[in-house]
């Protein structure tokens, strides 16, 4: 079972809340969900929608052709019916009936003239009802239905606009179409409206009337005797935002210090710390909440947060492209006073402000080489929910065993889809690397046999911190073989990073080893190749899958013997350079044969990973994909 | 057609457009309901609601929403930002 559902509408219309409503029904039945936002940075109006994927095995991609869509406004309609199989469903509100698909001015120019090119195309008239003869003619199920009138009566007597709960009567109807039973969107609601008794009783009558009028026309997209159930228990799960797993991660983890300055899709997390964490004392008893500290800017956030590692407080620092851009300078202080500092890094489209809330890879360089002089560091990518929330813990640990600055590196494709994941055990391991008290003879820089100089936290003892390269005690100094062997100390820390860090925090491979082609990726782009895996397989070529997390120092002995063993080498990343490929050129010695890229903003989905692969076995070198709205 | 949309006091939502508020009733409705005993011409005010570019616009700008449909205001949902993504 393998269900793709687009509810869609104006941003700030209520399909942030139909999603939610949607994923968190599905989820409480145990099945396998993930949703994906695509909305607009100018907050209200324009047209954005959540993408649903439902199945019975876990998925962390979405697909196309999308089998229901739901639209709250005819601009939806316009903008997705191509997406739509053969067989699915179109569901909207009757009341758009009469109204033109492309006409509003608020459209996107483009949009509007590839709309009606895509129209003119099949012969559709612009209008909701040329949208749905042509739809029928297609064996498509057209299904308009009264909503706004069924809410209409419900609500007679109460002072709650209809637009309030049009979100509830479409994901309602949905729900009926894929064979749900009501109850699990009563339990849906009971969770979204809690402590507000008003509206939870209007969106129960709402749910029972849809159910009853769907029920009258016997809509449902699945068999009879095709249940829609759960593969087999999976317990307690949170669902969670992506940005909220690496919150999470970071409570777990032990975080006590975070900064940031407002930035999309970084910020989400912040506000989920804020919101959730509480600090204990011995006795179980909450004494407070990490500290959160909103700055004026990044630069002062990753200022105060490089103080809070100093002071001992596990310290991490929010941001996505701009932000880290003024991060920079700071970054380098971190290097070379070699500050356990997490900077947890969400790219979006660049440069500048770009796309600031659709999905890019293209920061991956930037992350490795930013700052000027050299230093080491250690950036680390998550492929999906599960890592970002395990390796935000793992980041911590990272940062204060070798004494680096730590990027977590995020995308924005999994800062904002939601998934449900098990409940993570507490009692994670929590490496600080060598402490002491410190004395007088302390020395925060001091050489020692492994390298890394154990750490005293401010106040506990005097420590010197410049910018300036420096001494033991951490002094200034320009003494040419005091900058040499200080300098080396900085640098060397490479090598034990590549030997301590484990093989799965380098690189995941997925398939047969007996492999003839290998796909290389990293970040949310993993999600789509290893759902696309079963069907490249059946193409008629042994395909394996090799994801890189540990970008810097990259491991290269690891990687490359992967490589070498692969007869084609195709690398899948949502930028325009194939970034990854040119680090598997430069470390390697490999040119990648294949690169499937992507820059138009949107993620790159499992059928995109598919239709792309077919184009690899046909010769084509460089292949840029162009899907989503 | 004397229907809501048509009608002085009604508010379409700023954005869902074809549902809305009358004012005088307090009640919320399709934009395509009616006729009713409170129906009101609209009468043009200084600042006006264009439901097809979703913006507020001022009289001396009449001429670049003449073809659009305009109210003399919107319903806004205020608690809308705690809701909303936002992008920045």
């Amino acid at each position: 079972m393998d269900f793709n559902i687009i509810i869609g509408g104006p941003q700030g219309g209520g399909v942030e809340t139909a999603g939610m409503l949607l994923i968190r029904a599905v989820a409480s039945t145990g099945l396998e969900v993930l949703g994906v936002r695509e909305y607009h940075s100018n907050i209200k109006g324009k047209h954005s929608y959540f993408h649903v994927r439902v199945a019975d095995r876990a998925v962390s991609s979405i697909k196309l052709p999308a089998d229901i869509l739901g639209g709250l406004d005819p601009e939806t309609l316009a903008t997705h019916f191509s997406e739509v199989r053969e067989g699915g469903v179109v569901v909207y509100d009757e009341a758009i009936e009469g109204k033109p698909l492309t006409k509003s001015p608020s459209m996107d120019p483009a949009k509007v003239s590839r709309l009606r090119s895509t129209l003119a195309e099949r012969r559709i008239n612009d209008s909701i009802e040329g949208l749905r003869n042509y739809l029928e003619k297609e064996g498509v199920r057209v299904y308009s239905l009264p909503f706004s009138k069924m809410i209409s009566d419900i609500l007679k007597g109460t002072s709650i606009p209809i637009e309030r709960t049009m979100n509830t009567a479409i994901t309602s109807a949905i729900l009926s179409i894929m064979g749900f039973e009501k109850g699990i969107v009563y339990g849906a609601i009971d969770t979204l409206f809690a402590g507000k008794a008003g509206v939870l009783e209007v969106n129960r009558k709402v749910v029972d009337t849809v159910y009853e009028k769907l029920s009258v026309e016997k809509v449902r997209v699945v068999k009879k005797d095709e249940r829609l159930e759960a593969g087999g228990k999976r317990g307690r799960r949170l669902l969670l935002a992506g940005a909220e797993a690496v919150a999470v991660g970071k409570i777990i983890g032990g975080l006590r210090f975070q900064t940031y300055y407002p930035i999309t899709p970084a910020a989400d997390e912040s506000l989920a710390i804020e919101e959730i964490a509480r600090v204990f004392d011995d006795d179980g008893r909450v004494i407070g909440t990490p500290i959160i500290v909103q700055t004026e800017d990044e630069i002062s956030a990753i200022g105060m947060a490089i103080g809070g590692a100093l002071t001992g407080a596990r310290s991490a620092t929010s941001t996505s492209g701009p932000g880290f851009s003024l991060m920079v300078e700071g970054f380098g202080w971190a290097g070379i006073n070699e500050v356990p500092v997490v900077v947890t890094y969400y790219q979006r489209g660049g440069p500048s402000t770009g796309l600031p809330t659709r999905h890019s890879q293209s920061d991956l360089l930037f992350s490795i080489f930013a700052g000027h002089g050299e230093f080491s560091r250690i950036v680390i990518a998550s492929g999906d929910h599960q890592e970002a929330m395990e390796d935000a813990i793992k980041c911590f640990n990272y940062a204060e065993i070798f004494q680096v600055p730590v990027i977590h590196l995020l995308d924005k494709g999994l800062a904002n889809s939601v998934t449900a994941l098990p409940v993570p055990p507490l009692d994670t391991a929590i490496d600080r690397g060598e402490v002491v008290d410190g004395t007088e003879e302390y020395k925060r820089f001091e050489f020692t046999e492994s390298g890394i100089s154990p750490r005293a936290f401010l106040g506990r003892s005097i420590q010197w911190y410049t910018g300036d390269e420096h001494n033991e005690r951490g002094n200034i100094s320009e003494d040419p073989l005091v900058r040499e062997e200080m300098y080396r100390k900085r640098l060397e820390k490479r090598e034990r990073i590549l030997k301590e860090i484990p093989d799965e925090d380098k690189a995941k491979f997925y398939g047969s080893d007996a492999y003839e082609d290998l796909i290389l990726t990293w970040g949310t782009t993993k999600g789509a190749a290893f759902d696309a895996l079963p069907a490249l397989n059946a193409l008629g070529r042994n395909v394996a899958l090799l994801q890189v997390r540990l970008m810097e120092p990259f491991p290269a002995d690891y990687v490359c013997k992967f490589i070498a063993k692969a007869r084609r080498v195709v690398s899948i990343e949502a930028n325009y350079n194939g970034q990854l490929a040119w680090l598997i050129s430069h470390y390697c010695r490999r040119e990648v044969d294949n690169t499937v890229l992507k820059y138009n903003g949107r993620s790159i989905s499992e059928d995109e990973v598919i239709s792309a692969y077919r184009r690899v076995i046909e010769g084509e070198g460089r292949i840029v994909l162009t899907g989503g709205e | 057609m004397k229907v809501c949309k048509e009608c002085k006091w009604w508010k379409p939502d700023a954005l869902l457009i074809y549902i809305g508020e009358c004012e005088k009733k307090r009640i919320s409705t399709r934009d395509s309901e009616g006729p009713c005993e409170a129906f009101a011409e609209k009468v043009e005010s200084e600042f006006m609601w264009c439901s097809d570019c979703r913006e507020t616009f001022h009289r001396s700008e009449r001429e670049r929403h003449k073809k659009h449909v305009t109210h003399e205001g919107a319903r806004v949902d205020e608690d809308a930002h705690e809701y909303i993504l936002a992008g920045d």
